[in-house]
């Protein structure tokens, strides 16, 4: 019960909580116009493509249950593919699909799926099923990622990225989410994914929790998660900084993964990124934040942000 | 923006307790509920001898009309004519006709009185005293009292004096004389109608009345009769047999005439009339404005003054942001975790119908066969909104399953269970499905328990009858929930929760 206690600690040591989250950063950074450019997956895409950030490819949307067919025909030559829910959130209906040696569309896990459960995935996706507020939606059928061999042997399955947080163009935080066996493969920490993280100025992996306790190894393969290097570091921190003004919001969180020959590319944005970021870094992130927002003049070159992240925002720690 | 938020919340937050003193000072609209109900559930239950003859039965019921203390009746007919005749202080409920085969040879009655004798009058047509001391006392004793009740104006001080003085008579040892009255002292009723009938011959207006003397909820409750006297400009009850007189506002009063009168002429085919009271609390207490002072603006706002059925709806709607505030407290401080932000007070109000106990036993089997039908239908690969009808069915049927079966093995919250929320109890099945595949059965269920745990915090603090009391009759008061909500909308500091999911930040490894 000693945890009862510790509020004002919390308090010194700069952890953020939920309702000062919500209150202070994301209602009074985030204007509510800007939020469809981060809640529409499909928004997100079009305008970083446009501002010159690299995005997995969308190959197909499906708006009705009509397309479906056709769409799939659009689709057959690909060997893998993706299909997500336009405003989905937590990861939730998202499907990744490979073919195997015969043709046959699999899962992650090398199951098959028959065409007409897939009809029914995309129709439950079309009906909101997994948008936020069950409002009806649309389901993409994108590019899946190869991603990079440095994390094949710290993840399940799944596709591992990373996590940035940007507050008024600068990246403040990062963690690295791995999906183990539990997430089913998903990236998210409230799903059993294992959190990591980043050092900011290096881009090498500090501590990794994994649901509430502090891990070296990855849950399912074994093998160490800290110390490693995160490739493209430099120009992941280049796609966070320059989201600012693409997306015209003031706190966010940017998910990126690293594909084998394409490198760094943006999967989605986060209006409301969770806090586990903090427990994955031994950080607290309203130090941080508080640090931007007492900058009177802000950095407006992506190099001079990414600069103020590695010198001034990066050797910010817990115990101090 | 904090400062404004605290400025606003600040001003509702005054308003509304200067409006609630004021009107508290002003209307007199007692603070707290009293302690003992002052609405009562009565119900007669009427045995027919021989279901093959025709019958023809006539009861006096509560007085009716505009300042009627009777909220609601009801009757069951059981296949009879039935009808309710005559008005104001001079009704009477008449089934007649042959009952149906199928039906069980009773009838019933019910109503919702208020207690206390406020409203009532004096019945216009009174026997002369001299007539009511005959028909209990017969002629002989007439003019002995009347000697008697003489002497005692004489001697008495004031009316008050008066009253006891003729009140004694039925207590205390008596002369030889007197000792008749030993003999009609047996019967509550002769007594009160004769002690009414010398408060007269003493010059004092009076009458006698009949109804119940509600102290708890019984099944078999004998119907009492006592004396009316205007004394000191008020009409005062009097139990002339008993030595310290009870609460006026724990009587309920039926009728004028005798209630339980079976061996009549004007009744065939009766057997008996019994009677059962209970506590209404689904109907709070009426409050002192009602004795229809001038409509003012502070008398306005005053629900209590609204039809019956109509105050039942604002009683309930004035209750969502009680359970609101509990459901926002627990999320911003406490971090609590629920399906859907105000499900759990959905919940808590269809609790209201049911009661805890079968209101939890009732969702969770209805919850738990929905859920296994969903997951039947969940192999089907169906749309989801054409799920979601069939789930939607298939919870109608549940439900109305539950209410015949617990119909036939007479289980009465079995009906009220229909009054669940039901396109509710399908978004709950389908949220817990959705969530139980994609975030798994530990998490789900935690979910699901938390929503219960929220819908029963927010179900017994909605339940209080203080709380009850004070948001129906100063329905100001939600001001002041508005104000609270207003600050926890600002509350930055960390969850209960999150003490929890960061303490390991707080210590140093």
């Amino acid at each position: 019960m000693k945890f009862l206690f510790k509020g004002p600690e919390l308090r010194r040591r700069g952890v953020l909580g939920m309702n000062a989250r919500n209150v202070d950063y994301i209602q009074k950074y985030n204007p509510r116009r800007s939020y469809p450019n981060a809640d529409s997956k499909m928004r997100a895409k079009l305008l970083a493509r446009r501002a010159g950030i690299q995005v997995p490819e969308l190959y197909q949307v499906v708006y009705s249950i009509g397309q479906f067919d056709s769409a799939l025909e659009n689709i057959a030559s690909r060997e893998s593919f993706v299909i997500k829910p336009d405003h989905g959130s937590g990861g939730e209906g998202v499907l990744v699909l490979s073919r195997n040696s015969e043709g046959v569309l699999t899962s992650t896990s090398g199951t098959p799926v028959s065409r007409e459960a897939l009809k029914i995935h995309v129709a439950n996706t079309i009906s909101g099923l997994y948008s936020l507020a069950g409002q009806p939606d649309s389901a993409l059928f994108e590019y899946k990622i190869e991603f990079d061999p440095v994390f094949e042997k710290i993840s399940y399955q799944g596709v591992p990225d990373i996590r940035i947080i940007v507050f008024r163009g600068i990246p403040v935080l990062a963690m690295l989410r791995l999906p183990t066996k539990e997430s089913d493969g998903r990236a998210n920490l409230h799903q059993g994914a294992v959190g990591v993280g980043v050092h900011m100025a290096f881009g090498t992996t500090t501590f990794a929790v994994f649901s509430t306790s502090q891990i070296q190894e990855h849950p399912d393969t074994g093998n160490p998660i800290t110390g490693l290097e995160i490739p493209h570091w430099d120009q992941m921190l280049e796609i966070a900084a320059s989201c600012v003004e693409v997306f015209e919001l003031g706190y966010f969180g940017v998910d990126l993964v690293v594909d084998k020959s394409r490198g760094p590319m943006l999967l989605e944005v986060n209006v409301r990124p969770g806090l586990a970021i903090q427990l994955a870094n031994r950080v607290g992130l309203k130090k941080r934040l508080e640090v931007v927002e007492a900058l009177d003049e802000l950095p407006t070159t992506v190099e001079d942000r990414i600069k103020f992240t590695k010198e001034v925002i990066a050797p910010i720690r817990l115990q101090q | 923006m904090t400062r404004s938020v605290l400025l606003l919340a600040l001003v509702l937050c005054a308003t509304s307790l200067v409006v609630l003193l004021y009107r508290y000072k002003q209307l007199n609209t007692p603070l707290l509920p009293s302690t003992t109900s002052a609405v009562w559930k009565v119900e007669a239950m009427v045995e027919i001898k021989n279901r093959e003859l025709p019958v023809r039965i006539r009861m006096p019921v509560p007085s009716g009309g505009k300042r009627a203390l009777v909220v609601q009746e009801a009757f069951q007919s059981s296949g009879l004519a039935t009808a309710i005749i005559g008005k104001e202080s001079d009704r009477s409920i008449v089934w007649t006709g042959k009952l149906a085969r199928d039906r069980e040879p009773v009838l019933y009655y019910w109503a919702v009185i208020e207690t206390g004798t406020r409203y009532l009058r004096q019945p216009k047509k009174l026997k002369s005293p001299q007539s009511v001391i005959r028909s209990v006392a017969g002629s002989d004793y007439i003019e002995l009292l009347e000697k008697f009740t003489a002497v005692q104006k004489e001697a008495s001080s004031d009316d008050r004096d008066l009253v006891s003085r003729i009140q004694s008579l039925f207590r205390s040892k008596l002369s030889n004389e007197m000792k008749f009255i030993n003999g009609i002292t047996r019967s509550e009723a002769s007594s009160a109608r004769l002690f009414s009938g010398m408060l007269r011959l003493a010059g004092m207006p009076s009458y006698t009345a009949r109804g119940f003397l509600a102290v708890k909820a019984e099944r078999e409750i004998s119907p009492r009769y006592w004396t009316r006297v205007y004394i000191d400009d008020h009409w005062e009850d009097i139990f002339p047999l008993l030595q310290k007189q009870p609460d006026a506002g724990k009587l309920l009063f039926w009728n004028y005439v005798d209630i339980a009168r079976g061996k009549t002429k004007k009744n065939t085919g009766l057997r008996r009339i019994s009677f059962a009271v209970a506590p209404d609390a689904t109907v709070v207490h009426p409050s002192a404005l009602r004795t229809g002072q001038e409509s003012t603006f502070w008398t306005i706002i005053s629900l209590d003054r609204l039809p019956v059925s109509m105050q039942a709806t604002y009683r309930v709607m004035l209750l969502i942001p009680v359970g609101a505030l509990i459901v926002t407290f627990f999320r911003a401080v406490i971090g609590l975790k629920t399906f859907g932000t105000f499900m759990p007070i959905l919940i808590a109000l269809s609790f209201r119908e049911t009661g805890l106990f079968w209101g939890i036993e009732l969702l969770g089997v209805v919850v738990f066969a929905g859920l296994m039908i969903r997951a039947l239908l969940s192999k089907l690969h169906l749309l989801l909104v054409s799920r979601l009808a069939a789930t939607l069915s298939v919870v109608i049927l549940l439900v109305l399953a539950i209410g015949r079966v617990s119909h036939v093995v007479e289980f009465a919250q079995g009906y009220t269970v229909t009054l669940f929320p039901i396109v509710i109890l399908t978004m709950i099945i389908e949220r817990i499905m959705v969530s139980w595949e994609e975030t798994g059965a530990i998490n789900t269920l935690m979910l699901a328990c938390n929503s219960l745990l929220l819908a029963v915090i927010s179900y017994l603090a909605m339940m209080q009858p203080v709380v009850q009391h004070i948001v129906f009759n100063f329905p100001e008061s939600i001001l002041f929930i508005l104000s609270i909500t207003l600050l926890l909308g600002r509350y930055t500091y960390y969850r209960l929760s999150e003490l929890f999911r960061f303490r390991s930040l707080a210590e140093d490894i």
